[in-house]
């Protein structure tokens, strides 16, 4: 015979559907948005990866001052290698944006099309759909393209260009002001610009390390270099190439903060089910005494408590898993597509979101509800029988000498719910680091420009290609000071610069260089990345080399932009083997000139840092949003289901005070005040907790998961804030308990006596 | 009369399964008086002390209490009716559970601005050395007295007791029985006892019998005795 106690289950469901409804909905959406994004992430990540193959992206490529003869191109691929041509054309509009039009790719760097189609042999180009986008060009309109009028044929994206990189030396893209596109031979040649003579080659071997790719760049550069007929204008090897890898960098950069908000709000769910079954437990003690004792075992009763809340959690996981797939996957996407010119993607199966997303919570609720059952039946069946959850044998009352009589009513109120109201405190913990999540990232990234703006060593840091001199002008305070800079590895995903600097700078304040030879100053934002202090020593590394240097540090200069260490001229020669006098770097407070353009490696102002914390804010402030409606409603959930249960719990006390002549309004003074009240202490109680432990959990995540570093910074309206919303939350869902209050009959007494 | 019930008629139930449970009462009872209500299990004397009591709504008729009609009037009157004329004590003592015995009696006394003193509360019922237990930590007469405490802790003119007694023993039953005779005596209030214990018919000033929802005999009694002469 099937169990009969399984009648329960729908009945158990309907007699607290809007528990039930409220915690499936919030699991689906809150399941539905991190398997989305798992899913795009990962999906994305592979064809990204694959696309390398699918759509032979070059290992990299060189542009030449003229067409050079066919000899060098058969030189060049005796290092095996095979070379392709590559031209392209600049035309401009105005000041409005650059297109960089390419012949439509047949073998190397191929183009994917994601809206219309290739172009036609006449009249006809397919541009980039990101630039496309932002410049509100449409499949149909027409562009003018360097003295021609042209219809766009299709939206395309472009293998070697899925970050809009103007110039390999920027900072950041800028997707609205440069695009690429491709046209037929026949249109490309009829473009009225200057053709610059770019080739891609692709290695032969595909396995090749960092370091053999590299070498083989250094043989290649070394061939043109000899052939003497062409002057080399660029070289740029795949690796380093921001167009091709800037996309890959970023990508799967917030998963550790999808899943950390995952868990969070899993564990409330978990504890707001083992507080409400338990009681249930509670309630239904009776029965399960007699079932008890006549012969169901401790394990099959546990496991018929634990097997709804175990139902809805599966059940909303697998609803939330498709709606990933289905929906929230392309939410996800857009948001990646909204930055890169992205091929299409093939959504992947991916084992590992269905663990994390559905597995993980799943056992996180079955292990909380199913301690809390086990806790609760430690109890003998007797106790069950009269009701007894007490552990300890007559529990005596607490002493509460010559309080209010409300006063100490409340108070016996928040005694007796005591469990329940600690895991309504551990909610709103939760559900006010979830809400600082939303609210402080934003004010952190704009106090971080800020304070880029203030720490710019100089207001035009130059960095050449070479040592090159400046022409005489005139300057106002400082004249422009020498520097000398290599760029190191501190791992895989952090670079810093090693500057040379002259010993009384006139340009970096109180920076006071240390004598010896591997002693450095290092900025502020690398030490505390990485944990160091003064007097550690650190091991960076050369790219694409086996080099390693030592370093001590010596001391701390403030400073946000870029990790860097800072030695004299002198130990900077000896330690990087340079003669004297080296330099590669300006530092400035004007633009110089008389600098060749091709000389210029980079030019450092605060518009080009604040460029990156920009695209930061914007690619992130979505999310912001979502996360901080999120939490308001997890907020409310936790706090309301928690009090209903007081309420619930106390319904013949509250129906009996009715009897006594108490009004609804005054049996919701005595019960909602003390829910009230510990709301509100719970709310000062995080107040102060919450911000200690966000800037634990956003060290740690930055640490492991992001290039670089962001200063932690939360600004001071913030936590005000979160005790507004928690608080008007509370004021909303009091006014919902009161109607609850007041639709709980003096009957409820009445039945009892039966 | 200090209380006066006109026509009270009283239905369950809508269309086949509507039941009729009190088909017209009407009666009086004087202030002071200890009423005691007999009659059979499902006579329909709780249904007619919960009329009394505000907590169910006569389907028909008028109750007055102090020459001020009650049926009909909102939630709000009714509360405001409850808090100040009636007293409830029921079988089950319905003591809030994490309140202390003062506690609860607190509960009470809380409703008037003139509330009998609670620790002479507590002498009286005998319970000053048990102010400061727990419900769970008392004995089932205890908990009645601490119920009936509560009960008359805000002197309320009518006191209503369903079945007071009915899960207690016999020695505490009497017990009980005579506290309320004491506090009828000692403070005046009216009190209406529901039972079907035919031996408290004794010590009543009036004796109301019900039978299938009407009044079968009403009977004033000449000679009371009292609660701890009772036997049964
Ligand atoms: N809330 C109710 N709904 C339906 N029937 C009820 C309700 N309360 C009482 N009754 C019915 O009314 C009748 C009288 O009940 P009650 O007044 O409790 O009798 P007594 O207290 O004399 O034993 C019974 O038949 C009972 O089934
Ligand atoms: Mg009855």
């Amino acid at each position: 015979m099937r169990n009969p106690l399984n009648k329960r289950f729908f009945r158990e469901l309907k007699s607290d559907i809007g528990k039930y409804i409220a915690l499936f909905l919030f699991l689906v959406i809150m399941i539905g948005a991190v398997s989305g994004f798992l899913v795009a992430d990962n999906s994305l990540k592979k064809t990204y990866d694959e696309s390398f193959d699918r759509y032979n992206v070059e290992d990299g490529h060189f542009i030449l001052a003229g067409k050079p003869e066919k000899s060098l191109i058969e030189d060049i691929e005796k290092k095996d290698v095979k070379v392709y041509k590559s031209f392209y054309k600049m035309a401009r509009s105005g000041s409005d944006y650059k297109l960089k039009v390419f012949v439509t790719r047949k073998a190397v760097n191929r183009q994917d099309v994601l809206k219309g189609k290739l172009p036609a042999k006449h009249g006809e180009i397919a541009i980039d759909r990101l630039f496309a986008i932002n410049n509100k060009m449409d499949v149909g309109d027409k562009i003018k393209v360097g003295g021609r009028t042209l219809r766009i044929s299709g939206y395309v994206a472009l293998s070697d260009y899925s970050a809009l990189f103007e110039n390999n030396s920027d900072i950041m893209f800028d997707a609205a002001r440069f695009g690429v596109g491709v046209a037929s031979q026949y249109e490309f040649d009829k473009i009225d610009e200057a053709v610059n003579y770019q080739y891609a080659w692709t290695n032969n071997r595909k396995d090749l390390s960092d370091k053999e790719r590299k070498k083989k760049c250094d043989a290649i550069t070394k061939v043109i270099i000899r052939d003497r007929t062409n002057a080399l204008e660029e070289i740029i090897q795949r690796l380093d190439n921001q167009a091709i890898t800037f996309t890959g960098n970023d990508m799967g950069g917030d998963k550790g903060m999808f899943l950390i908000l995952l868990y969070m709000v899993i564990v409330i769910i978990a504890f707001v089910f083992g507080v409400t079954t338990r009681s249930t437990l509670e309630a239904e003690a009776g029965a399960i005494g007699t079932l008890r004792a006549s012969g169901y075992s401790k394990a099959s009763l546990i496991l018929h408590y634990t097997t709804l809340p175990f139902a809805v959690t599966l059940a909303a996981a697998a609803v939330g898993n498709a709606f990933g797939y289905w929906k929230f996957k392309e939410v996800m996407a857009a948001l990646y597509y909204n930055s890169y010119s992205l091929t299409t993607y093939e959504t992947l199966w991916n084992e590992e979101a269905f663990v994390l997303t559905t597995i993980i919570p799943a056992i996180i609720i079955v292990v909380v509800v199913m301690c809390v059952m086990m806790w609760t039946f430690r109890l003998s069946p007797i106790k069950f029988l009269r009701h007894d959850f007490r552990l300890r044998k007559a529990k005596r009352a607490v002493k509460l000498g010559n309080i209010p009589f409300f006063t100490r009513f409340r108070i016996r109120i928040i005694l007796q719910n005591k469990v329940t109201y600690i895991v309504m405190f551990i909610g709103i913990f939760l559900a006010s680091l979830l809400l600082l999540f939303g609210l402080f990232l934003r004010p952190l990234i704009d106090n971080y420009s800020e304070s880029v703006d203030k720490s710019l060593m100089a207001k035009y840091q130059y960095v050449l290609k070479g040592q090159v001199p400046v022409a005489k002008q005139k300057f106002h305070l400082r004249k422009p000071e020498k520097y000398a800079l290599e760029v190191l590895q501190i791992n895989e995903k952090d670079d810093v610069s090693v500057y040379g600097i002259k010993k009384n700078t006139a340009y970096l304040k109180n920076l006071k260089l240390a004598d010896e030879k591997n002693q450095v100053i290092a900025t502020s934002n690398y030490m505390e990345k990485y944990n160091l202090k003064i007097g550690d020593s650190i091991e960076v590394k050369k790219k694409y080399s086996d080099k390693k240097y030592r370093f001590k540090i010596k001391g701390m200069y403030k400073y946000t932009g870029g990790f860097g260490i800072f030695m004299s001229s002198s130990n900077f020669e000896k330690t990087f083997d340079k003669e004297k006098g080296y330099f590669n770097g300006y530092f400035s407070d004007s633009r110089l000139k008389g600098i060749k353009k091709e000389l210029i490696a980079t030019i450092l102002t605060k518009e080009d840092l604040n460029k990156v914390s920009r695209q930061l804010a914007d690619s992130m402030s979505g999310a912001f949003n979502t996360i901080k409606v999120f939490s308001v409603i997890l907020y409310m959930l936790v706090i309301y289901m928690l009090a209903k249960l007081i309420v619930e719990k106390n319904a013949g006390a509250i129906s009996m005070i009715k009897i006594l002549g108490y009004t609804s309004s005054e049996a919701g003074k005595l019960y909602n005040r003390a829910t009230g009240f510990v709301v509100i202490l719970s709310l000062v109680i995080c107040g102060v907790i919450v911000q200690p432990a966000l800037k634990n959990i956003y060290k740690a995540m930055v640490r492991q998961e992001m290039r670089g570093w962001l200063d932690y910074y939360m600004a001071p309206w913030i936590i005000p804030e979160i005790m507004g919303i928690g608080i008007l939350s509370y004021f909303v869902i009091q006014s919902i308990l009161l109607m609850k209050i007041k639709k709980i009959s003096m009957a409820e007494v009445l039945k009892t006596m039966e | 009369m200090y209380l006066e019930m006109k026509d009270i008629f009283k239905s369950f139930g809508e269309k086949e399964n509507r039941q009729e449970v009190l088909h017209g009462i009407t009666c009086g009872i004087r202030e002071g008086d200890i009423c005691v209500m007999l009659g059979p299990s499902g006579s329909g004397k709780s249904t007619l002390l919960n009329i009394i009591g505000g907590i169910e709504e006569a389907t028909s008729g008028t109750i007055k209490i102090d020459g001020k009609e009650i049926t009909g009037k909102s939630e709000k009157i009714l509360s405001k009716y409850r808090r100040e004329y009636l007293g409830y004590v029921f079988q089950s003592y319905n003591l809030i559970p994490n309140l202390t015995a003062k506690e609860n009696i607190e509960v009470g006394a809380y409703l008037s601005k003139d509330p009998l003193p609670v620790s002479e509360l507590l002498n009286v019922l005998g319970l000053w050395e048990h102010k400061d237990k727990l419900p769970s930590q008392l004995s089932g007469g205890q908990q009645q007295r601490i119920a009936i405490g509560r009960a008359i802790a805000k002197r309320p003119g009518i006191l209503l007791c369903d079945e007071p007694t009915g899960a207690l023993d016999y020695k505490t039953s009497k017990e009980i029985l005579k506290l309320i005779e004491d506090v009828n005596e000692k403070y005046g209030t009216t009190v209406i006892l529901v039972t079907h214990n035919e031996a408290l018919r004794k010590m009543a000033d009036v004796v109301l019998v019900l039978k299938d929802g009407r009044i079968v005999d009403r009977e004033e009694s000449r000679s009371k005795t009292r609660a701890e002469e009772l036997e049964w």
